[in-house]
């Protein structure tokens, strides 16, 4: 008998590891966000709106500092303090939970979860539970580093007598919380976001609420001043909804990552042969009566019907997320606010090394002169540096996930690169949306004139140019994705798809989205020349740089026949990354799917 | 109360088993361990919205809720439908009990049957007590079927 295949979810990078860095990214735009508010609060004008490059001296860099200093105390204070929630979580486990080491009388129950991962190829885990009780039927994985841990409900010792298959389900599912090596980003993920709350959302509150207080109290003692109060109340409004939306946005992530982690462990199980104990516990939960409570994107597990469907399908996570692209869209825009931040500090700083550097001479004027440019280079990664890993990493493996899928599903023709318009849509509606809502919305139009033409002009040319991305980089991974065959994805086919994708990126992708963001400033004429530079050099240049790859596609990898990995036989299929071998039937993609345990 | 005394246990301890030996026979074996579990600690297991955890909660085991369904129901009776009976020793409304539970075997008097409504109140009770204890609704609702299907009707 043919021995069961299941798509492989790993194929490409887990959804899980994307979210997690994009929590990161949000919480760390929050923190720097946390400065802004700071600069209202204290009154302080916008210091970077008049920042001028040539400006020498310390003037500058004291109006910014205290700015620059909040700010980056309170990134740093929020990942410090969720470091600490993190290390300290396993002992909130036990202590919620109620649970110990197994005594002698459970030790079958350690035997049996050994026996599982030995079998499964983890190492095997210490299980706790609570000392007496029968009830409950509630896992949970934990630990730090290789402490690994699973959690159980009293309820165990039943189970594993009545419902073996129920036992041995549960115990996979959270088996594989550790092969998929999710558990440290799952609980820096609850920390991070416990420590936003106790760090950003409480000084937040009570920065705009006191400060509006303090004016008003000042406007009704002084009548002068009370025109002050009335004009900084829409202002806090705006700060307030703003930022408030940055935070939905960050637990949004949040949630996600922690039902996304269901789904991959809950494949693994099955892999491991638990799919029909799953199928039991899902079921009897679909069969209960239980009113829905929370929002959907604001849940921390999926139905039991979705998991069920996932389970039976695992394809669906190969269509591409409308919710992930657009979040995407969203952070790009947060990114470009917090790095402008940050290089409006650093003009502010390089004032200074600048003013010191020309009353220098000999080696410390070379010095610093260095530093100088140091720091610029340093900035301008970064700036390409982030954009690039949050595309390659979160939009690269969507696309590639939804060509391998069509191409399973014998999809093909230039309809499926014309569907690409929509993800494009959706991906610059979420950075408009989020230039719109990064606090003071520094990027996003602030007069009627503006709007219209970043509605008539900016986002049309931003979609199509969202979409020659899209579509290049599906091009891209299609050829490279069919043509694999062999257990592994090649690493040098991996490394192309990222410098192709980065390259696209960084010469055709990123200056659009910068250059489009200064239409409306004060040197309108001059950004319109610059737009249109690029849009001509873009023009020019990307149709060769498309075929360019096709030619190194064509060179360095499909040169040669594909020969099956099994029988050594010449394969003649044009997609073998997804057939059969014609001669011994072998499956030529094991990349692509696994064989279940 | 009645229903805290040995010989209500003793009474809930035997029917639960009988329930059990046709509901979830796999649990026979460890039912006394159960019940004892249920005893020294009757509070519902409520499950906990724990973002970490696997997400759904099955049922780890029958027998308790079923003893907490009978609690529920000898309650009722006694409340309800037999006010005049709560004076009464302990022994005397077990064996009443035990008399509406099985007619027949019991010889008790034929008085001490429950009304159609009253039947149908019992059978709501019951499915509505088994399914705050976890069980789903089609398996309490054949519990509560199984156990009004036991008691005499008022002749």
């Amino acid at each position: 008998m043919k021995q069961r295949r299941r798509l492989n979810l790993f194929a490409f990078s887990p959804e899980t590891n994307a979210l997690f860095s994009m929590l990161i990214l949000a919480s760390i735009m929050l923190a720097l966000f946390l400065g802004y508010v700071f600069r209202f609060v204290s009154g302080i004008s916008d210091p970077f709106a008049s920042i001028d490059i040539t400006a020498r001296g310390l003037e500058l860099t004291s109006a910014v500092l205290p700015i620059i200093c909040l700010s980056g105390i309170a990134a740093l204070g929020t990942l410090c303090l969720a470091f600490l929630f993190y290390i300290r979580h396993p002992s909130q486990v036990r202590r919620w939970r109620k649970i110990q080491r197994l005594t002698e009388k459970d030790q079958k129950i350690q035997e049996h979860a050994n026996k599982l991962a030995l079998q499964a190829g983890v190492d095997p885990p210490a299980i706790e539970m609570p000392l007496q009780g029968l009830k409950g039927s509630d896992a949970q994985a934990f630990g730090v580093g290789r402490m690994q841990t699973i959690a159980l409900d009293g309820g165990f010792r039943i189970l594993r007598k009545t419902k073996p298959e129920v036992f041995n389900a549960l115990l996979h599912h959270e088996l594989a919380h550790f092969a998929n090596a999710d558990i440290g980003r799952s609980y820096f993920s609850e920390a991070l976001w416990k420590s936003i709350r106790w760090l950003l959302v409480f000084p937040f509150l009570l920065a705009i609420a006191g400060n509006l207080i303090t004016r008003f109290i000042v406007g009704v003692l002084n009548r002068d001043l009370f025109e002050f109060f009335r004009n900084s109340i829409p202002i806090a409004f705006t700060v307030f909804v703003q930022w408030g939306f940055v935070l939905y946005i960050s637990g949004v992530i949040w949630a996600r990552l922690l039902r996304t982690r269901e789904f991959y462990a809950d494949w693994r199980a099955a892999r491991w042969g638990s799919q029909n104990g799953l199928n039991q516990i899902l079921q009897e939960e679909t069969e209960k009566e239980r009113p829905k409570t929370r929002f959907n994107l604001w849940k921390f597990h999926p139905d039991a019907k979705e998991r069920i469907d996932a389970l039976e399908h695992p394809e669906i996570f190969f269509n591409p997320s409308p919710t992930i692209i657009f979040l995407a869209g969203l952070l790009l825009s947060f990114m470009f606010a917090g790095l402008s931040f940050s290089f409006a500090a650093f003009l502010a700083f390089a004032g200074t090394i600048l003013s010191i550097r020309d009353s220098s001479t000999g080696l410390l004027y070379w010095a610093l002169t260095g530093i100088w440019w140091s720091g610029f280079a340093l900035l301008i990664l970064l700036v390409f540096g982030l954009t690039g890993w949050l595309i390659n990493g979160v939009l690269l493996p969507q696309i590639q996930k939804q060509a391998i899928l069509e191409l399973m599903n014998k999809q093909r023709g230039w309809m499926q690169y014309a569907k690409m318009g929509i993800t494009s849509l959706i991906l610059v509606a979420g950075i408009e949306l989020g230039f719109f809502m990064t606090p003071f919305s520094q990027f996003a139009p602030n007069d009627l004139l503006g709007i219209l033409i970043e509605f008539s002009i900016i986002i049309p040319i931003l979609t199509c140019l969202a979409w020659w991305y899209l579509t290049y980089i599906r091009f891209v991974a299609l050829r490279l994705s069919a043509t694999q065959i062999g257990r592994n994805f090649s690493v040098w086919r991996s490394r192309f798809i990222m410098t192709a994708s980065s390259l696209w990126i960084f010469l055709f992708l990123v200056p659009g989205i910068i250059l489009s963001r200064f239409l409306d400033g004060s040197v309108r004429e001059l950004f319109i020349y610059l737009n249109l530079g690029w849009l001509a050099f873009t023009l020019l240049l990307s149709p060769l740089a498309f075929g360019a790859s096709w030619a190194a596609i064509k060179l360095f990898f499909d040169s040669q026949p594909k020969k099956c990995p099994h029988c050594g036989k010449i394969t003649q299929h044009s997609a073998p990354a997804i057939e059969l071998c014609e001669h011994c039937e072998g499956v030529l993609g094991e990349w692509l799917s696994v064989p279940e345990k | 109360m009645w229903i805290n005394t040995p010989e209500s246990k003793q009474l809930v301890t035997e029917v639960s088993k009988e329930l059990v030996a046709e509901i979830a026979p796999e649990e026979l074996e460890l039912a006394d361990k159960l019940l004892d579990d249920y005893y020294a600690n009757p509070a519902v297991h409520e499950a906990k919205d724990n973002p970490l955890g696997f997400g759904s909660e099955l049922l780890a085991a029958s027998t308790p809720v079923i003893a907490m369904a009978l609690q529920t129901l000898f309650n009722f009776i006694l409340n309800e439908v037999w006010v005049s009976a709560q004076k009464e020793s302990a022994v005397l409304i077990a064996q009443k009990m035990k008399g509406l539970f099985n007619p027949a075997k019991e010889k008790s008097e034929p008085a001490l049957g429950l009304t159609r409504e009253q039947l149908e109140k019992a059978k709501q009770l019951v499915k509505k007590e088994a399914m705050r204890g976890g069980m789903k609704p089609k398996k309490a609702e054949a519990l509560a079927l199984k156990i009004v299907g036991r008691i005499a009707l008022m002749p």
